[in-house]
């Protein structure tokens, strides 16, 4: 029972092996896909359970390479509620596309896994073993509808890249031992603060691991995949991506920043790794929101705003580098907040898929919220979060991040007033969006389809929708797991 | 027991209400309409209960106060003072009755525009009552978004423009408003030790000049948008023309009062100096929006070719948008000038505002169901002869005595409601130290507005009231007789022949408490600045004690304020 702080990821493993035998056995793939969105749920709620058991304590060989503090749990429950949501969402799509095979769940349940390792990890080691556990499992289900172009295209161009960035974040692992002579975060930043490592190499390694990282998180400059990936795979492995590459990656630098490279000199605003990561933030979130605005497709218009997203999360660990790193509860939060939106956003996507019907652009989706009103309560809670409008979830996700960056002061009070300035864009396209839906005419060119009959689909939609309107009236709960989390990277 | 939750009640009762129309089915479109008039009936009577506290002191009267969200400090915090108590009963007199009017323009989806519309006024009344800073705030943006669907949806051609204008401009505020407040709020922890949005708590904080200067403008950017201050008012004309009328009325009457009871109630207390220095800019801008204001609505009805003015019910409302937008502008002067007579004079015509523009703009809903089908409501049809409005007053008297006197208050007469506000507001502005040394300019370009104001509504009244009656006109013209013989139809034109039927019971019935209130405040404005005399004394008292105690580098403004301790404080 030593390895119970890990028994949430040891299940996802054992399921998804489970998965592709029995896929050669069951015809039914559907319930393949049932027994993966059970197993994600399982392993989310136990994870949920260790949450105070204090007597779960890794043996000290494995504590070197996963950690298992409160902010591993928290991130356990952000990624496996994620996943499983999507996996609802994967369920009813690919049966209506009639792309339903087994080995789909089990990807997305190895890709799950490799993302908890990957946001556990404590040592350069694991840390790269649980990128590309994560990542190649993408790979695959990214191109998963092998007979459309776009998909195998969106495939390659994210293989071809990720291997790159793989490479890069490799080389900065070995920077980093090179520098130091220790792979293990922890020794690496007790090497970096006592000024033994050679400052060049590490600060190198530094700029590698930054590299290799925001790559996944998807910030300017690095990217060029984000929308050609988020287009071309199908919608539920979109929603997929967002969800769980984001909040790995985010967890995972979190980790590095803090554990190898928090010292004073290291987290100076003009000679440290914060005027690097202002430099991201500020490309991201202009980038992210100007290339929204005139996107007429709506799965490119969310590639977008992930990474106007994804310059809003960096802004808080800015925040955090000023303030200590138990101050990231906010970045923590605001995964939480993004997943949900995300999830319900593209759950809405999800509905009005069918079956010969590419993915619906914004001009087929005139008028469409007249032909379906069920769909307004959805799509205004999961597009006005994303937004950061009150009473969802999402303006107190972006509250407790400006805050934060207020708090820091200094610069910062500029980046959170260019956040601000961003997000104003920001909602000029999600309402043109529920515009779009809710106030144009129906053309000859809307979506006349009915909406995607399946149970998991609703269920997850609605369950989103409950989440994102209840975290947007009582965020208390959460904020404070969000903010022990935090606390626990802050030792 | 009611008393005890009586503002939390008036702010959930109509969003209980919404939940309840959620539930009927959509086509019972008669139980939606009375259902949510019946809301927010009951809502007006629970408001008049307000009255019955004490307002004979500055107090926050049914004060209720529970812990919302412990992390940021964030309060659930209502309460009402002699400043906000007109206001909430402004929103819960103009509701039911704006409500009323708006089924004309509405044709479809009846249920979603009565939960949207109910959304509205919860959301007013919160940002009305709320004592927390940052519930002021949320609720302050939860305004917008009932407003953005009711436009965008039921509005007329160009809505989709016009409510995203609306909501972008308001959002850009809103958002730098924001950083302000987490501003605020960490500076006064770190004061404190603990967070606190309680805006009377807030208001302990003694901020260096430069900083007040920052946030004050913060905040009254996002006011000035919501009032709106010239010159940033250019999505107002869209907004009043486009939605339906029945959101006209709740914006024009109601929601332009949220920005300048920000001024009021949020920040000028909170940054006295930066509202002391940046003050006089404001009032005049406002005094500019009075003059501008006054030339757009009069260019509406083209001055120099009567043919080509008011082609479209479209232009009439873009004129009233203008004459309501030029009669706000007295309330930053008022505001700003941090005089008695002039804060009280604002607070006064924040009412009398509220009470014509509503009696106006629902007169011209009752007269839009005679005369024009409701495609043409909002049709920008260029190729239309100019709106004819002529002879209602034969053939509608009832009618055209309620819009005489609603326009006499526009126009600023003694005994309406227009003019006593504005009077207060000048008289204050003339002698205020807060805006020497150009108070008289100041005064001076108001008056001008006024009279400018004069022109264009005798102008309208004239053609509204004595002009060539439309059916006089059309056989003139030869134009519109197609069919004389179907009364009340459409004409190829597009307009409809009116049937010049006067207002009925029941429709006067909608005009006649706004009316009625008009006259009142007129005549008697005493009976109203008695509930705001306290509040608005000891709000000028804390700010001047609070100017006097500010570190500054002695601007010589202020300096002169300190010379005169108390020449004008408390009577």
């Amino acid at each position: 029972m030593t390895l119970m702080a890990l028994l949430p990821l040891l299940l996802l493993l054992a399921v998804a092996v489970a998965v592709l035998v029995a896929d050669l056995f069951i015809e039914s793939k559907d319930d393949l896909g049932a027994v993966a969105v059970t197993a994600l749920l399982v392993a989310a709620g136990i994870a949920a359970a260790l949450w105070n058991n204090s007597a779960v304590v890794l043996p000290a060989s494995v504590r070197v390479y996963l950690a298992a503090d409160t902010m591993a749990l928290f991130t356990d429950v952000v990624l496996f509620g994620g996943a499983a949501l999507a996996c609802c969402l994967a369920v009813g799509y690919l049966r209506e596309k009639r792309l339903a095979r087994g080995e789909y769940y089990a990807l997305l349940l190895l890709s799950t896994f490799g993302a908890a390792i990957l946001s556990r990890a404590v040592h350069l080691i694991s840390l790269f073993i649980g990128l590309e556990i994560m990542s190649l499992g993408i790979y695959a289900i990214v191109g998963f509808h092998s007979r459309d172009g776009h998909a195998v295209e969106a495939s390659a161009k994210y293989f071809l890249l990720g291997a790159f960035a793989s490479a890069v974040l490799l080389f900065g692992c070995a920077l980093a031992y090179g520098a130091t002579g220790h792979l293990d975060l922890a020794s690496i930043g007790t090497a970096v603060q006592s000024g033994h490592a050679d400052a060049r190499l590490s600060l190198m390694a530094l700029c590698f691991l930054l590299c290799g990282i925001g790559f996944k998180i998807g910030v300017v400059p690095f990217h060029m995949w984000v929308p050609d990936a988020y287009e071309g795979a199908v919608t539920p492995t979109t929603a997929f991506m967002a969800v769980v590459v984001k909040t790995a990656a985010v967890a995972s630098l979190l980790r590095v920043l803090f554990t190898c490279f928090s010292d004073p000199s290291s987290t100076d605003t003009l000679s440290g790794w914060p005027s690097i990561v202002i430099v991201l933030v500020v490309l991201s979130i202009a980038y992210g929101n100007l290339a929204a605005v005139h996107q007429p497709k709506l799965k490119r218009l969310l590639a977008y705003s992930s990474i106007a997203h994804g310059g809003y999360l960096l802004l808080g660990v800015l925040a955090a580098a000023r303030l200590g790193a138990a101050t990231s509860g906010a970045v923590l939060y605001y995964l939480a907040v993004y997943s949900l939106s995300t999830l319900l956003a593209f759950g809405v996507l999800v509905l009005l898929t069918s079956r010969h019907q590419h993915t619906p652009d914004l001009r087929e989706l005139r008028g469409v919220g007249r032909l379906h009103p069920v769909l307004a309560l959805p799509a205004i809670l999961g597009f006005l979060s994303l937004l950061g409008f009150p009473l969802t979830a999402g303006f107190f996700g972006k509250y407790y991040l400006l805050s934060a960056a207020v708090n820091a002061g200094g610069m910062l009070v500029g980046l959170a007033v260019f956040a601000v300035l961003g997000s104003a864009i920001g909602a000029y396209y999600y309402l043109k969006v529920l515009a779009t839906m809710f106030m144009q005419p129906v053309s000859e060119h809307s979506l006349d389809t009915p909406l995607l009959r399946s149970g998991l689909v609703t269920s997850a939609v609605v369950i989103c929708s409950v989440a994102v309107l209840w975290l947007g009236i009582a965020p208390s709960g959460v904020m404070r797991w969000a903010e022990l989390a935090a606390a626990s990277l802050g030792r | 027991m009611i008393d005890a939750h009586l503002l939390s009640l008036l702010i959930a009762t109509p969003a209980l209400g919404a939940l309840f129309i959620s539930l009927l089915p959509s086509r019972a479109t008669a139980a939606i309409r009375s259902g949510s008039i019946a809301v927010l009936t009951v809502e007006l009577l629970l408001a008049l209960r307000m009255l019955r506290g004490d307002f004979s002191t500055a107090n926050l009267q049914y004060l209720e106060s529970h812990p919302w969200i412990e992390t940021l400090g964030i309060s659930y915090r209502v309460g009402v003072d002699g400043l906000s108590l007109g206001l909430v009963l402004l929103t819960t007199l103009v509701a039911p009755f704006a409500l009323a009017v708006s089924w004309h323009n509405v044709r479809e989806r009846h249920k979603s525009y009565a939960i949207a519309f109910l959304m509205l006024q919860s959301a007013l009344v919160g940002a009305f009552s709320a004592v927390d800073l940052a519930m002021f705030y949320i609720c302050w943006e939860l305004t917008l978004l009932p407003v953005y669907f009711l436009i965008g949806i039921w509005g007329g051609k160009r809505r989709i423009q016009a409510a995203t204008k609306l909501f972008l401009y308001t959002m850009v505020g809103s958002l730098l408003m924001l950083v302000a407040l987490f501003y605020t709020a960490q500076a006064y922890a770190e004061l404190n030790g603990s967070f606190s949005f309680d805006l009377r708590e807030l208001r302990r904080v003694a901020w260096p000049e430069s900083v007040q200067i920052w946030l004050f403008a913060a905040f009254a950017l996002a006011f000035a948008i919501k009032l709106p201050i010239f010159p940033l008012h250019s999505w107002l004309p869209d907004s009043y023309s486009q939605a339906p009328i029945g959101t006209t009325v709740m914006m024009a009457a109601v929601l332009s009062k949220l920005g300048a009871y920000g001024l009021l109630r949020v920040a000028t207390p909170l940054f006295p100096l930066g509202s002391y220095l940046l003050g006089p800019t404001l009032a005049a801008l406002g005094v500019a929006g009075i003059v501008y204001a006054a030339f757009c609505a009069w260019a509406q009805l083209s001055p120099s070719d009567p043919a080509r003015g008011l082609r479209s019910h479209a232009d009439l409302l873009r004129l009233i948008a203008y004459a309501s937008f030029g009669h706000l502008g007295f309330l930053v002067v008022g505001l700003m000038s941090m005089e008695p007579s002039g804060v009280e004079g604002a607070t006064l015509h924040m009412i009398g505002h509220g009470v014509s523009t509503a009696a106006l703009l629902i007169l011209v809903a009752l007269w839009q169901r005679r005369s024009a089908s409701p495609e043409l409501v909002s049709a920008e049809a260029a190729s239309l002869p100019s709106l004819n409005l002529g002879g209602l007053a034969t053939t509608m008297p009832i009618f055209a005595v309620l819009m005489f006197v609603t326009l006499m208050s526009a126009l600023g007469l003694p005994g309406t409601s227009g003019f006593i506000g504005e009077f207060l507001v000048l008289s204050g502005a003339f002698s205020a130290v807060a805006l020497q040394p150009w108070s008289w300019a100041l005064v001076l370009g108001a008056l001008m507005g006024v009279v400018l104001g004069a022109v264009y509504v005798l102008n309208l009244l004239g053609r509204f009231l004595w002009g060539e009656s439309e059916t006089s006109a059309s056989t003139t013209t030869n134009q519109n007789a197609v069919n004389p013989s179907i009364q009340g139809s459409r004409d190829l034109s597009g307009r409809t022949v009116s049937p010049a039927r006067d207002l009925s019971g029941r429709e006067v019935l909608l005009v006649a408490p706004f009316v009625v209130a008009i006259l009142w405040i007129g005549l008697a404005p005493q009976s109203l600045l008695r509930y705001s005399e306290p509040s608005v004394a000891s709000y000028l008292e804390e700010v001047r004690r609070r100017l006097r105690l500010i570190p500054t580098d002695a601007p010589k403004l202020a300096d002169s304020m300190r010379a005169q301790p108390s020449r004008d404080l408390p009577r």
